[in-house]
């Protein structure tokens, strides 16, 4: 026994006093797999390569990108968040337009990317082609395939960044120490153009049922007429258009309200949303009358500012003067072009099923003049409510999320970028053609004017038909007409009495809005000046 | 646990009791020894002490143990066979009582027998001392205290008898004639032969080398139950105790060892979780060593900066003893807000708007109308309605005995908690039970199984402090003008809304109809130790450990929609508020039922050789030992869409229906995990003639979390020596009983990362785009993998001193220590440009810290007559400053950078009072993005670039909030059968800003934001605590506290985090309070009732703070929008030991 027990410790513990380093080795990883993993099949980089395309989300109304969930249009003349408070959609752009000065070398912009994401998008993009470059065994042709996506997703952001500053740090690789100094804006815009002309000449016309969705050939060309017009390169602008154009599969839909729903024929790139598994969105959530059954909704509304833009059916102009005061005639709603109607919602026309009201205690949603409450849910300070990207066809807005797809590039948008770049290029007759066909699908008779007075014209035409599609407070960057057009001024609305049919042009706002030239190119951020010494500031910031 | 297999639990413990106590009636132990001629006395009791159960008890005035032994040798001898050949010649006789052999001088020529004494020997709390040696002074003559304490013994008249016993102070008692004498004993912690638990294994006090303090079990039962950690946080030096929450099962605290939080549970041996720790019962505990310096704590290896050994009870050689122990005690929140009321809130309301230069809304009649309560108008103190008095309840049952063979102690407990919020419950049943048997010769077992469970539950919607919209945050909101209920035009009731800026916000329907959420936790862990002596080499031993901890969690909880009415915000023309009916937003609109279920299984082995003799006077003991620890767990969990009944509220009759149309499938969820670790550990003790001591360890530890070999092992050497002055022949002075000078030096080593960070790795994301129609998901690169990643170290310094002074009068134990911590893990953003894209490292090994400080402890304890009292005063100090912090951006300004400062410094900007003039704003500089208002705060231009930015204006202005100061008093005293023990905390040296800390401060985000409901009036719409309006700043009232009120304010400059915020947080708080009376055992003497103890007691019973002025508890969560408060617990209780 003794010598038993004897043995049996002194195995015991030898036993365990081996190397335990194999046995630390055994534990593995349950929630993440490893980089070299992904490139082991081919529909796990298809996911990979997936994971770009929610760019398209980030940068859209419907995302938080461009201005902490604001849609751009705020800083413009023609959107209004009604609520005072110092939140997303509602007071936070108020004080930007209001204290433009916010905007410092020391403090960024609230609407700057540069800090807040837009590096981290192309450092992923980037660490997707180096990983590629070191683990891929596919074929060059599906190679080649893949790294067209995730290029045209690297212009994309770039082309983000680039809108916003006057060239900025490029990376084509991976960083290494981050002392980096900002390119020049020609050599922002060359990157661009070069990831999409990669892009252009390896992505397919169109892809097969089960890849549908994902980027083409027509959207590279597509992204690269609009780009170009930033970058004032013209005939670049001109040629990536025609392009689109030559491949003969976008046209333009029948009616207008279909132009910009996605899934047909004008929709060159989209993104598509699934209120069930997701993602989704909540976009009608934020700006649905409370009408529609939530309560927390109507956060931004168009001002009388954008309804004085269309002109009536018949390309006339209406003469608004009646109503810059207080009046008991009925603004002519009802005589404006389709394109009106189908963007915004106004008293006395229908939105799901119901005639709206828009007024004072209505009951289709309710009218409150600014400054009076904190919060405005539910509730316009215009006197309209938008009606552009919300789906109508959404009964359960306090329920369900949205998915009413997002359509960043469509064919008009492309007829528009060719005929402001004719235009530049002194092609006179083809840039009126081109716009003229803009209008004819409203049913809108040609414009025939020349010159600056076309150029305005024009101005108003791409205003209105991607009216909240994100392209005006940029168009007005580029154009360098901020300054002029978005300073000192306030924007107005109609307070209506619905009882006594009372229309009274409101200011909307109760500080003059500003813009100073400065603000074209946004400073380099305080964080990237702190970190990386080699970057030089704007000369316009120093 | 349900009910049916807590009674087989218990059933089967009771088994095992009964098969152990028969076994126990084996005959008692044969001893294999052979002494040297080198050997004395007390040599030789110890070699027997160390290889048998038995104790000598005996009188070292009387007994002279330092005469030789001489030689003899014994194999498998009868115990009293040895003992007789032992003494033979030498004087002495002895007595077998259970395993205690208690010596007396054999009687010479028998002195005048003049008086006869007897009594009971108990110790301060009454219980029974048995075995406490009973000697007439100045003679060898004496006798020892029965098994219930009982002595009687013939001293002449007038002389003296010396009561004693090993771990209490001795008494001297005065004899004039017979008659009946009951004799107290204190105990007496720094008693020098204490055996401390230290890290896998014993030692005694007077051995001591590193910075060690122990808790005893009497301690843990001087305060309310709750947690463990509320109790030993303030009984010991060195430790900072936080208890941030009041919650039933949250209560406990969180414990900071000289500014480190990496601290480990030790119980039993084996390394187990803070809640292990903070789920004992504390009449499960024996004593509780707190290991404080690296030296000491080393050899635990792993993230172990300082270590809490507790030891439970095990059962001794004696008979069988049943204790009763209950408790009952009622609890309300320690600290009260007051919030406006209806009247009120109209008159501030109004004012507010005045100040915008707006029209009043209430009017003098509406205000009418809320005293009358009519026209749908209230005046509800939301506050008082929401937070009544809390009960617990506290049961325990334990036994114990044994025999030679087999010891047991068994215990059960259940203790209750009903907190002060309706449907906030806490319930756990502790059972235990120690096993040792004496298998065979050199042969022991060791068997300990405890198992626990833990029942929490709450409404759906709970009091989290960072948790959105709480019960306590919507308590805070709720408008005081209106009722808690109204009916509806169909006559039912419902709770009434506040139309908050965030949403409608009710709190009684949040208590009331929100749902549940119940979280059921079982620990089953049983630890067995199979020990072999070896018989063949004295002093040899082999021990083997293994530990199988396993716990299962199951957890269920159920949203259901509510109904409530949300008041419309009056206008001035509003006679009668209106109010609408709609379901609650927080609680949308369809029931959600989920449920979870969790398994967790640690094995834990530890192997070791150890070798302990004496040479001479040389003392020497080696350990070697290998542990391994591995950890896995796995989850899975279900949620479920709609029910047709509540009442029926399984995931089986979920109707997959969303707002009553929309297919909502059921959402799954599965996860697992695993762990392990193993290190190496070898440690030498030597001690030379009780005068030199010295220990050096060295652990090598190894952890999964690391990649490669040499950076997934550390080395951990500890040593440390001590010089016991007061033993050397020269010291000779009189008042000093006992005096060491200690000092060691050690490492340590966290991890403090998450696994899997030195590989590269990709994140999966479900449904992220939709491609060919269909929901695809997305890949996404997410940790960068470091391999270079390797362990967090510290070097620890201490230096300290243990002195007993006049008698035992003054034990005073002084530590100084120094740490300085590098290759500190930290994530590394805010160095490099955000042009990286975050690519880089997300941890590195990459700061330094130091930390500096003293823990003092001085201790009196005295009897005056009748009366004993003790004084204890505890003073920690500890300060820990960044040496270098790796986050700091290449070029920021000094006063914003955090190297050089105190871990823990506030970001903020300075406040220099409020703008009292629109003149003053004009001639200021000020933020233009958040231009001021007259009675703004005024904000200091640091960087003088004549604009106010807070991110080159903000520094580390602000002291951490967390005290570097803490300490406590404790004044104890017992008289007769009455005992006292008060308890007061302390903390001083911090900065606690009203509106809380926003911590997770990002250097990208331009909405710092310092305002919470208690800091900026009518925050979200809601209602405002009392001190914001009456002290704001008006131009009657220049020198205002606060600013201007306003209802909706566009600046918001005042948000900015900011010294103005700030208060001292130094408090003093009476934590605990024991009163106790012990019934006479005279009383008892014909009940089977050996003691018994009345007692009340309180916790947290009153604050004296700079921040009680704005209710804010001391020990508030740092961020909170309304949390679940401290509580004062006020209890009663008895305790009972049977025959």
């Amino acid at each position: 026994m003794r010598h038993i027990i004897k043995i049996s410790a002194l195995v015991l513990g030898l036993a365990t006093l081996v190397s335990c380093n194999g046995w630390l080795d055994d534990v593995r990883q349950t929630t993440k797999i490893s980089d070299e993993t992904v490139w082991q099949q081919e529909s796990s980089v298809d996911s990979y390569v997936n994971t770009f395309y929610t760019y398209l989300h980030d940068y859209s109304p419907f995302g938080t990108a461009q201005y902490q969930g604001n849609l751009t249009e705020c800083l413009t003349d023609v959107f209004n968040y009604g609520s005072t408070n110092l939140n997303p959609r509602m007071g936070h752009a108020y004080l930007l337009l209001t204290t433009p000065n916010s905007i410092s070398a020391d403090g960024g912009c609230m609407y700057s990317i540069w800090e807040r994401g837009a590096y981290k998008q192309i450092r992923q993009i980037n660490q997707f082609l180096s990983l590629q470059r070191k683990y891929s065994k596919f074929s060059d042709e599906q190679n080649a395939l893949w790294e067209a996506q995730v290029r045209f997703f690297r212009a994309f952001v770039y082309f983000q960044l680039a809108k916003r500053h006057d060239g900025v740090i490029l990376y084509d690789d991976l960083p290494t120490d981050g002392q980096k100094d900002r390119s020049t804006n020609e050599e922002t815009w060359q990157f661009v153009a070069d990831d999409l002309d990669y892009a252009a000449q390896h992505l397919p016309e169109k892809w097969n049922a089960a890849n549908s969705g994902r980027v083409t050939k027509g959207a590279a060309f597509a992204l690269k007429s609009r780009a170009m017009l930033y970058a004032g390169r013209w005939q670049d602008a001109y040629d990536a258009a025609d392009s689109v154009m030559s491949l003969n599969l976008y046209d333009l839909t029948a009616k207008y309200e279909d132009a910009w729903k996605g899934n047909n024929v004008e929709s060159i790139l989209e993104f598509n949303y699934d209120a069930q598994n997701g993602p989704s969105h909540s976009f009608d959530k934020y700006h649905c009358p409370a009408c529609d059954g939530y309560d927390y909704g109507g956060l931004g509304t168009p001002t009388q500012e954008m309804v004085e833009c269309y002109e009536k059916a018949d390309g006339t102009k209406v003469d608004w003067t009646p109503w810059h005061g207080t009046t008991n005639v009925t603004p002519p709603y009802a005589e404006l072009e389709p394109r009106f109607k189908a963007t915004v919602i106004y008293r006395g026309c229908t939105w799901k099923g119901k005639v709206m009201d828009c007024s004072l205690a209505g009951e289709n949603g309710e009218y409150v003049p600014y400054g009076k409450l904190i919060t405005t849910y539910g509730k316009t300070t215009t006197g309209y409510f938008l009606r552009k990207l919300m789906d109508e066809g959404l009964t359960d807005v306090k329920n369900t999320d949205s998915s009413q797809p997002w359509v960043e590039i469509r064919f008009a948008e492309v007829l528009l970028n060719k005929a402001e770049a004719a235009y530049r290029l002194n092609k006179a007759g083809e840039a009126r053609e081109l716009m003229n066909r803009v209008r004819g699908r409203v049913g809108l008779p040609r414009k025939s004017s020349s010159g600056d007075a076309w150029f305005k014209d024009y101005r108003n035409e791409r205003k209105v038909e991607l009216a909240y599609e994100g392209h005006l407070f940029w168009d007005m960057r580029r154009w360098r007409l901020a300054h002029t057009e978005y300073n000192h001024y306030r924007t107005h609305g109609m307070a209506i009495n619905g009882a006594s049919n009372t229309y009274d042009y409101v200011v909307c706002d109760d500080k003059d809005r500003l813009f100073d030239e400065k603000y074209y190119c946004l400073p380099v951020p305080v964080d990237e000046r702190k970190n990386n010494l080699s970057i030089k500031q704007y000369d316009s910031w120093l | 646990m349900n009910n049916s297999i807590l009674r087989s639990l218990v059933s089967c413990v009771v088994l095992l009791l009964v098969t152990f106590s028969a076994a126990a009636q084996n005959p008692g132990s044969k001893i294999t020894i052979r002494t040297t001629a080198g050997d004395n006395l007390e040599t030789v009791f110890s070699k027997i002490e160390k290889a048998t159960e038995y104790r000598f008890i005996y009188n070292s005035n009387v007994i002279d143990v330092k005469q030789k032994a001489g030689q003899i040798t014994a194999s498998r001898e009868d115990i009293g066979t040895f003992l007789k050949k032992l003494f033979n010649g030498k004087g002495i006789s002895f007595s077998i009582k259970g395993n205690k052999i208690v010596l007396s001088a054999e009687e010479k020529a028998s002195a005048a027998v003049t008086c006869s004494v007897s009594g009971i020997v108990s110790d301060a709390s009454g219980a029974p001392l048995p075995g406490a040696s009973v000697m007439i002074e100045g003679s060898l003559n004496g006798t020892v205290s029965s098994a219930d304490g009982k002595y009687s013994i013939k001293v002449p008249a007038g002389g003296r008898i010396v009561v004693s016993m090993l771990g209490f102070q001795d008494r001297v008692l005065n004899v004039t004639k017979s008659g009946t004498m009951d004799v107290t004993l204190d105990d007496d912690l720094q008693q020098l032969d204490q055996i401390v638990v230290v890290g896998y294994g014993t030692q005694k006090r007077s051995s001591l080398t590193g910075a060690i303090s122990t808790v005893s079990a009497s301690d843990v039962l001087k305060a309310p139950v709750m947690s463990i950690s509320n109790i030993v946080g303030a009984r010991v030096s060195g430790i900072a105790a936080v208890q941030s929450s009041g919650q039933p099962g949250s209560n406990n605290a969180t414990l900071t060892v000289r500014g480190q939080s990496s601290v480990i549970y030790v119980i039993d041996g084996i390394r187990r979780s803070a809640a292990d720790f903070n789920g004992l019962d504390p009449n499960e505990i024996e004593s509780v060593s707190v290991l404080k310096d690296a030296s000491a704590v080393a050899v635990f290896g792993l993230d172990a900066n300082a270590a809490f050994v507790v030891t439970t009870k095990k059962g001794a050689d004696e008979a069988v003893k049943i204790t009763y122990s209950g408790n009952v005690g009622i609890s309300r929140n320690a600290e009260k807000h007051d919030y406006l009321d209806g009247p009120e809130y109209a008159y501030w309301y109004n004012k507010a708007l005045e100040n915008v230069g707006r029209d009043p809304v209430f009017t003098a009649e509406q205000v009418q109308k809320m005293r009358a309560g009519v026209d749908g108008w209230g005046n509800t103190d939301w506050y008082d309605e929401m937070w009544g008095t809390g009960v617990n309840t506290h049961h325990n049952i334990s036994a114990s005995g044994g025999n030679k063979v087999v010891q047991f102690f068994a215990s059960l407990g259940y203790f209750n908690e009903k907190g002060n919020l309706n449907n906030f419950d806490y319930n756990r049943y502790n059972l235990r039970a120690n096993i040792n048997a004496n298998l065979t010769e050199g042969l022991s077992l060791n068997l300990g199984l405890s198992v626990r469970q833990e029942d929490r539950s709450t409404p759906f919607i709970d009091a989290n402090p960072k948790g959105f919209l709480t019960v306590p945050t919507q308590t805070c909101y709720a408008l005081p003008f209106v009722p808690m209920t109204v009916k509806d035009s169909d006559g039912k009731e419902y709770p009434v809304a506040t139309p908050t800026s965030i949403q409608p916000v009710s709190p009684y329907a949040m208590t009331e109809g929100s749902g549940y959420s119940r979280t059921g936790r079982n620990y089953q862990q049983a630890n067995a130790a199979l020990q072999y002596d070896a018989p063949w080499l004295e002093g040899l031993s082999f021990k083997f450990q293994g530990a199988y901890d396993l716990s299962y969690a199951m957890s269920k909880s159920l949203k259901t929609p509510m109904e409530v009415m949300v008041v419309t915000y009056p206008t001035s023309t509003t006679e009668e508020l209106s109010y609408k009916k709609v379901n609650s937003t927080i609680l949308g609109d369809t029931p959600t039922l989920s449920e979870s279920a969790s398994r967790s299984l640690t094995v834990t082995t530890q192997s070791s050789i150890s070798y302990a003799n004496t040479f001479g006077k040389h003392d020497i003991s080696v350990l070697a030992l290998c542990e391994t620890r591995e950890t896995k767990g796995n989850n899975l969990g279900a949620t479920g869409y709609g029910l047709d009944f509540i009442q029926l509220d399984e995931l089986s009759k979920v109707t997959n229906l969303k707002n009553g149309t929309e297919e909502a499938i059921p959402e799954i969820s599965g996860a697992s995990s695993q762990s392990k670790a193993a290190g190496f550990v070898g440690r030498i003790n030597w001690n030379y003639d009780e005068r030199y001591y010295i220990e050096a360890s060295v652990r090598h530890d190894g952890s999964y979390l690391f990649g490669g070999m040499n950076k997934r092992w550390v080395t951990l050497p500890g040593f440390s020596a001590a010089w016991r002055i007061s033993n050397e022949n020269w010291f000779n002075v009189s008042w000093i009983d006992n005096m060491k000078i200690r000092a060691g030096i050690g490492k340590t080593a966290t991890s403090g990362v998450s696994a899997f960070q030195w590989m590269n790795t990709m994140g999966l994301n479900p449904n992220t785009v939709v491609i060919g129609g269909a929901s695809q998901s997305g890949i996404n690169a997410s940790v960068l993998g470091n391999p270079n990643l390797t362990w967090s170290q510290c070097l620890s310094y201490n230096v300290g001193v243990d002195a007993s002074l006049w008698n035992g009068r003054l034990n005073v134990e002084a530590d100084a220590f120094y740490k300085y911590e590098f290759d500190k893990l930290s994530t590394v953003t805010g160095a490099y440009p955000p042009s990286m894209g975050g690519y880089y490292f997300s941890s590195d090994n990459v700061n330094e810290v130091d930390y500096r400080g003293f823990d003092l402890t001085l201790n009196h304890r005295n009897r005056v007559g009748q009366f004993n009292y003790g004084v204890k005063f505890i003073w920690s100090f500890a300060y820990a400053r960044w040496l270098h912090y790796a986050g700091d951006s290449k070029d920021t300004q000094e006063w914003s950078r955090l190297t050089g400062k105190q871990v823990g410094s506030q970001l903020a900007l300075i406040a220099e009072g409020l703008y009292q003039s629109q003149d003053e704003i004009d001639n200021s500089v000020i933020d233009p993005t958040r231009p001021p208002l007259v009675g703004y705060i005024r904000y200091k231009d640091m960087d003088g670039d004549g604009i106010i930015n807070y991110r080159k204006d903000q520094g580390y202005f602000s002291r951490s909030i967390t005290p570097t100061h803490t300490g406590s008093l404790e004044l104890s005293g017992a008289w007769k059968g009455f005992d006292l023990n008060v308890l007061f905390s302390w903390g001083l040296g911090n900065d606690v800003p009203i509106s809380g800390l926003y911590v997770g401060f990002s250097g990208t985000s331009n909405y710092v934001q310092a305002l919470t409901e208690y800091s900026k009036a009518f925050y979200q719409n809601g209602n405002t605590p009392k001190y914001l309006v009456e002290n704001s700043w008006t131009p009657e009232n220049p020198n205002a506290e606060f600013p201007c009120l306003e209802v909706a304010s566009r600046g918001t400059g005042n948000a900015y985090c900011s010294t103005f915020w700030n208060r001292n947080g130094a408090y003093l708080r009476l934590k605990t309070a024991q009163l106790g009376y012990t019934l006479p055992s005279k009383l008892l003497s014909r009940l089977p009732i050996e003691n018994v103890r009345f007692y009340i007691e309180g916790f947290n019973l009153f604050t004296v703070s700079d921040l009680t002025k704005f209710n804010i508890d001391p020990e508030a969560p740092g961020v909170n929008n309304g949390y679940y408060p401290q509580q004062r617990t006020a209890s009663i209780g008895v305790k009972v030991t049977f025959k």
